[in-house]
C-alpha cells in the first residue's frame, strides 16, 4: 500500500492554488478582483498561480468587458473539482494517520508510566 | 528556504516538508499544519458562500406573486346560499382555459391562467436579472440558468399537457394551483445551483405544502379551529406567506452570518 503523499498533485498541493480552487468550487465563476481580495494576493502573484492552474486544465479564464471596464472571470473545470476533492481527501487521510500515531504514542506513554 | 509569498502563505516546498514531517513524525506541530489547511479551506468556502448571497430574492418575489394572485382564486359562487354545504365552482368555457390549468373551483380560471402565463416567466426573468446584477456587484457568481430553464419548461409543460388534454394528474388541476408545484420543483434546481442544503430542505417542505394546497381545502382546518370560513384563497395565502417567510429567513440568515464574519 502506497503512502498518501505519493498521490499528491504538485499543482494543487500549494496553499495559494488550493485556496483559489476552494473559492472557485463554491461558485460558478469569480472575478479576478474577488479572488485577489479574498486570498489577499497581488496582481502578479494571483496571475502566476492562475496560469499554472489553467495550464493544468483546472481553471478556465474568461476575459471580457462590462461597459468599458475589462473584467476577468475565472471558473473551475471538472478536472479542477476532481483535483481539489482528491487533495482534500488526502489531507483528511494524513490527519487521520497523525491522529492514529498520536493515540498510539499516548497509549505507549501511559503503559510506560 | 522558508520563503513567504505576499499573502503570507508558505510555499510548496515548505508545506510539503511539513506534511511529510507530519506523517513520519507524529508530533502536534505537523498535525496542526495539516489541520490548519483543512480549516483554511473550510473558512474560504464559508466566506465565498457568504459573498455569493442567499436565495432570498426568488423566494420573496414568488411569495409576492402568489399573494398577488389570491384575488383570482376567490370563491367562485358569491351567490351560493348560506345553507349550502357544497357549491360547485365555475367551469370556465373560455378558450384560454384549454391552454393552462386555471382550475375549476376558482373564481376566475381564465384570470388564473393568464396571470401565471405572464407572471411566471416574468418572475424567472427577474430572478435571472437579479442574479446577474448581484454577480456583477460582488464579483462572484452563481448561474441560475438551470433554475430559469426548469421553471419555464415546467410552465410550458403545463400548457402543452392542458392543450392536448393529457394532464396525467387528475385532481391536481381543479384548484388551479399547479404553478405552486412548478415553483417548488424549481426551488430544488435552485438549491442545486446554490449548493444549498437549507434551500433543498425548504424546497422539500414547500413541495409538500404545494401538493396539499392542490389536493385539499385548507380552509377546512381553519373552520375546525374556529377561525370561520376564510375561503378557498386560504391555500394561496398560506403558500404565499410560506415563500415570503422563507425569503425573510434566508435574508436574515445571510445578514447574521455577514455580521459574525465582520
Amino acid at each position: 500500500m502506497t503512502h498518501p503523499t505519493q498521490h499528491l498533485d504538485e499543482v494543487v498541493h500549494q496553499r495559494t492554488r488550493l485556496g483559489i480552487l476552494a473559492v472557485l468550487v463554491e461558485a460558478d465563476r469569480a472575478q479576478f478582483g474577488f479572488l485577489q481580495d479574498t486570498l489577499n494576493l497581488t496582481d502578479g502573484n494571483l496571475s502566476r498561480h492562475l496560469q499554472t492552474l489553467e495550464k493544468a486544465g483546472h481553471v478556465r479564464i474568461e476575459k471580457g468587458y462590462e461597459g468599458r471596464r475589462p473584467r476577468t472571470w475565472v471558473r473551475i473545470t471538472r478536472s479542477g473539482r476532481r483535483a481539489l476533492a482528491d487533495e482534500v481527501a488526502l489531507l483528511k487521510e494524513l490527519v487521520g494517520r497523525l491522529d492514529f500515531h498520536s493515540r498510539e504514542e499516548s497509549t505507549q506513554r501511559t503503559a510506560d508510566a | 528556504m522558508h520563503r513567504r509569498d505576499t499573502s503570507g502563505y508558505l510555499l510548496a516546498s515548505r508545506t510539503l516538508y511539513l506534511k511529510v514531517f507530519a506523517v513520519t513524525t507524529p508530533d502536534t506541530t505537523g498535525l496542526g499544519a495539516a489541520a490548519a489547511w483543512s480549516d483554511e479551506i473550510a473558512s474560504l468556502q464559508r466566506r465565498t458562500r457568504l459573498a455569493r448571497g442567499t436565495p432570498w430574492f426568488p423566494l420573496t418575489l414568488f411569495g409576492l406573486l402568489v399573494l398577488a394572485s389570491a384575488p383570482l382564486y376567490a370563491d367562485p359562487s358569491p351567490a351560493c346560499p348560506a345553507d349550502h354545504h357544497v357549491c360547485v365552482g365555475n367551469i370556465d368555457p373560455s378558450p384560454v382555459n384549454n391552454f393552462f390549468p386555471g382550475g375549476v373551483f376558482t373564481g376566475h380560471p381564465a384570470g388564473v391562467a393568464i396571470f401565471w402565463l405572464v407572471a411566471g416567466p416574468l418572475g424567472y426573468l427577474a430572478t435571472g436579472a437579479f442574479y446577474w446584477a448581484r454577480a456583477r456587484c460582488r464579483g462572484v457568481a452563481i448561474s441560475p440558468t438551470a433554475y430559469i430553464v426548469t421553471g419555464l419548461a415546467l410552465l410550458a409543460l403545463l400548457v402543452v399537457t392542458t392543450w392536448v388534454h393529457v394532464f396525467p394528474f387528475g385532481n391536481l388541476v381543479i384548484r388551479g394551483l399547479t404553478p405552486l408545484i412548478t415553483i417548488a420543483i424549481g426551488l430544488f434546481v435552485l438549491a442545486r445551483c446554490e449548493r444549498s442544503w437549507p434551500l433543498a430542505t425548504f424546497a422539500a417542505a414547500f413541495l409538500a405544502l404545494a401538493l396539499v394546497a392542490n389536493l385539499y381545502d385548507m380552509e377546512n382546518v381553519a373552520y375546525r379551529l374556529g377561525l370561520g370560513s376564510p375561503g378557498f384563497q386560504t391555500n394561496v395565502i398560506v403558500a404565499g406567506v410560506t415563500l415570503l417567510l422563507g425569503g425573510l429567513g434566508f435574508g436574515l440568515a445571510g445578514l447574521v452570518s455577514k455580521r459574525r464574519l465582520t
